[in-house]
């Protein structure tokens, strides 16, 4: 029920700009930082633009980086976890220090450098975000893969001689899905987190495009006007992470209540 | 002598693993220190819910209806889940049925054992000199070097639970099966040591067991389920259940359609020995021989007894052939051809040639698949057919409904878990069939049908077998030959035997079953 209402706000985001009256966003000339009125729901932004329309365009532009990397990184992550754990070779381990030394790194730091290189468009920012969170997904997810490679079930399995593919999407899979579905939630949030950062910062998104992020950084000043203008992005970003770990909270008892 | 629990007219709502529920009432029993009662009934009615539900403890699968427990004069359904806490584990023990899950893998059995919470440290050390006494007398090894739980075997390992009972005094402890998997020797040595035990210390105890004749003498009193055992509620399969439980207390096993019995080709030539051991040697990583020197060779549609007091390395010998150890050495052939010693190097035909029963079932199987998959996907590798027809056969030949192709394993019985790992062995159609253990945790009539269907595939598929097991009548009836094993070697040559003779009248036999005192203060 929870996972729902998540995925239908999810949705209800990245079809919002499309459904919203085209008129709303052309409502240019108003004033700078007005309150909110009849006209403009939530007031105006630092151009005098419809703050309401702004932020629903802002939250497609979001949602599509951070849901994107979310399941790329997931993916990933999950992938080389499930090959080193039933390798358990001298690479595995290779492997798994060096994912350890890309967590030792900061993210923004590795970030900074990323998008120096790479520039801020749309695509660039998805693989830079990926490239962050991918290893924490390994490292959290490798325990459970690790815990469920060490049961008897899957030794036998090995020594009945069956294959690679049965291994990973029979034996595996199906026992550690609850923690997979928890840590795919897990890091969606991140992500919206990391992106938002970046933002803020003034190297994610750039103007004209917008996100949440970019929306606080330039509404930043309307703090000083006491409008609510820099507010309602962050309350924007805190809703959808809030849903999200609501979410897992239900994943979580019915992970717990399905272990035998 | 005092009242330790009273149960008054107790109802309980059982649902089982085959979505019947199961409705026992009217259970009325006094249980008083220095006693001991023991639960019987068939598998899969619900013992071990019922004796957890008469301490508090209610599964999830379990609903008490009516009437209650009282402890010590405190009724225990309407105590505070706070209170009930306190008494298990101090008050009330309860020793698992199921040895290989309930000890934790990563830390030596003597720290779990004797860690008791809220202990001074001189309650430690009293606990550790009671528990070292109890590894003696129960003839368990390793007390000083804290081994972990793998490195024990079935057997030690029930011991092992069962030896809590000598560093606690509760006033209650609940048994689960404690002697399944030992041999009859040993078996009485445990038994008498824990009622000496219970005496001493003025527990009540109550044993859960399948094995009615031998706790008969034992126990003072003795609660068969299955009389209390009211017309299971109508729902879904119940009513075909039913009938399948009776007919398997009735049906003569001659009389019963085997499905197996279609093929009868038997496409070995018989002069071929299909698995000869040759001086086979297993290591344990510590340097600690667990195998010395096995040899002996197994014909065509014929069957080793492996026999020997618990710990002699009997599963080693099996894991050892399934090329799960590292550090062993000799010769495998199968068939005349060397197998490579580590199922890493055999190719996939090599790996399929044996199929392995483990003792614990329930450990060996993915708790995430339905059991009409684990099957079918035997079936299809063995080439046969993959209609759910095939797989429905396959489960009715271990006495199973068919209702039960839909269950995943973790809601069978620990009875049922083992006749399902019989299916599935055999449903791959295995050269040769590496048994161990198979029949201590089921009851008596269900372990002489199991044994009368190994030997009829045994005698029309040709298959080989090495049957290890500690109970001397599941081994006359399905044995040829009978290799002895002790502290790691093959002491006997091979015996033969002879399904009429009862199995006294063998040299070795008698000693074959006995615990091993002498050879381990001979080593240590």
């Amino acid at each position: 029920m929870r996972v729902a209402v998540f995925a239908i706000f999810s949705l209800v985001l990245f079809m919002a700009p499309s459904l919203i009256d085209a008129r709303w966003t052309e409502r240019y000339g108003a004033e700078r930082f007005e309150p909110p009125s009849a006209t403009h729901l939530l007031g105006t932004d630092h151009l005098g633009r419809d703050l309401f329309a702004e932020t629903l365009a802002a939250g497609r532009e979001t949602m599509l980086i951070s849901v994107t990397a979310a399941f790329i990184a997931f993916g990933l992550g999950l992938g080389l976890a499930v090959l080193t754990g039933l390798s358990s070779g001298f690479g595995g381990s290779v492997l798994a220090r060096s994912m350890d030394a890309l967590i030792a790194i900061p993210g923004l730091i590795i970030a900074f450098v990323l998008i120096a290189a790479l520039g801020s468009s749309t695509s660039s920012l998805i693989a830079v975000i990926i490239v962050v969170e991918f290893c924490r997904v390994f490292r959290s997810l490798r325990a459970p893969v690790a815990q469920v490679i060490a049961q008897p079930f899957v030794e036998i399995s090995r020594i009945r001689g069956e294959g690679i593919c049965y291994l990973i999407f029979r034996d595996v899979w199906p026992n550690i899905r609850a923690y997979a579905a928890v840590e795919l939630i897990n890091r969606f949030v991140s992500c919206l987190m990391f992106l938002s950062a970046l933002s803020v910062l003034g190297l994610g998104v750039q103007p004209p495009a917008s996100d949440w992020g970019t929306l606080i950084k330039l509404n930043a000043a309307g703090l000083l006007l006491g409008s609510p203008a820099p507010i309602l992005p962050g309350l924007f970003i805190l809703t959808t992470s809030l849903l999200a770990l609501w979410a897992v909270g239900e994943e979580r008892l019915t992970a717990s209540r399905n272990r035998p | 002598m005092t009242e330790v629990l009273r149960i008054r007219d107790l109802t309980v709502e059982i649902a089982s693993s085959d979505s019947a529920v199961n409705q026992i009432g009217a259970l009325s029993a006094t249980f008083m220190g220095g006693r001991l009662h023991s639960v019987i009934g068939p598998s899969g009615i619900g013992k071990t819910s019922l004796c957890l539900a008469l301490i508090g403890w209610q599964r999830p699968n379990l609903r008490i209806t009516g009437g209650d427990t009282s402890f010590l004069g405190r009724s225990l359904t309407g105590m505070a889940p706070r209170d009930r806490q306190a008494l298990w584990g101090r008050d009330i023990l309860y020793i698992p049925q199921s040895s290989a899950t309930t000890l934790v893998s990563s830390r030596g059995v003597v720290d779990q054992l004797a860690a008791f919470p809220g202990d001074t440290s001189s309650q430690r050390i009293e606990r550790r000199l009671l528990l070292r006494s109890a590894f003696d007398r129960l003839d368990i090894p390793g007390f000083d070097e804290n081994r972990y739980p793998h490195q024990y075997s079935g057997g030690q390992l029930q011991r092992i639970l069962v030896s809590s009972l000598f560093c606690a005094s509760p006033r209650l402890v609940i048994l689960d099966e404690p002697t399944s998997s030992l041999q009859p020797a040993l078996k009485s040595t445990v038994m008498t040591a824990i009622k000496a035990r219970i005496q001493e210390i003025g527990a009540a105890a109550i044993v859960v067991t399948h094995e009615l004749a031998f706790f008969e003498a034992l126990s003072d009193g003795a609660i068969d389920l299955a009389r209390h055992l009211k017309r299971p509620l109508p729902t879904k399969a119940s009513t075909s259940r039913q009938k399948d439980r009776n007919s398997i207390r009735t049906l003569a096993p001659e009389n019963r359609p085997t499905p197996l019995d279609s093929n009868t080709g038997k496409s070995q030539p018989r002069h071929v020995v299909p698995l000869r051991v040759d001086r086979l040697s297993v290591h344990a990583p510590s340097g600690r021989p667990l195998v010395a020197d096995a040899s002996f060779s197994l014909g065509a549609g014929s069957c080793i007894g492996l026999v020997g007091p618990s710990g002699a390395g009997k599963t080693t010998v099996l894991r050892a052939l399934l090329g799960q150890h590292r550090d062993s050495s000799g010769e495998i052939l199968v068939g005349g051809r060397r197998l490579p010693l580590h199922y890493s190097a055999r190719t996939t035909a090599e790996k399929r040639v044996f199929e392995y029963v483990p003792q614990s079932v329930r450990l060996h199987l993915n708790p995430a698949l339905t059991i009409a998959y684990l099957i079918g996907r035997r079936l299809r590798q063995a080439g046969g057919g993959e209609n759910s027809n095939e797989a429905a056969k396959v489960l009715d030949s271990v006495f199973l409904p068919t209702g039960y192709l839909r269950k995943r394993v973790s809601e069978l019985s620990g009875g049922e878990c083992q006749r399902l790992g019989i299916a599935l062995a055999l449903a791959s159609r295995p050269r040769i069939l590496l048994l161990d253990e198979v029949t201590a945790s089921l009851d008596s009539a269900n372990g002489a049908l199991v044994v009368e269907l190994l030997r009829k595939v045994r005698d029309h598929r040709s298959v080989s077998m090495l049957f290890v097991s500690h109970q001397p009548d599941m081994v006359a009836r399905l044995a040829d030959e009978v290799v002895e094993m002790r502290a790691g070697r093959v002491l006997s040559s091979v015996i033969s035997v002879d399904a009429a003779s009862p199995p006294t009248t063998f040299p070795n036999w008698a000693s074959a079953f006995e615990p091993a005192h002498s050879v381990r203060r001979g080593r240590t």
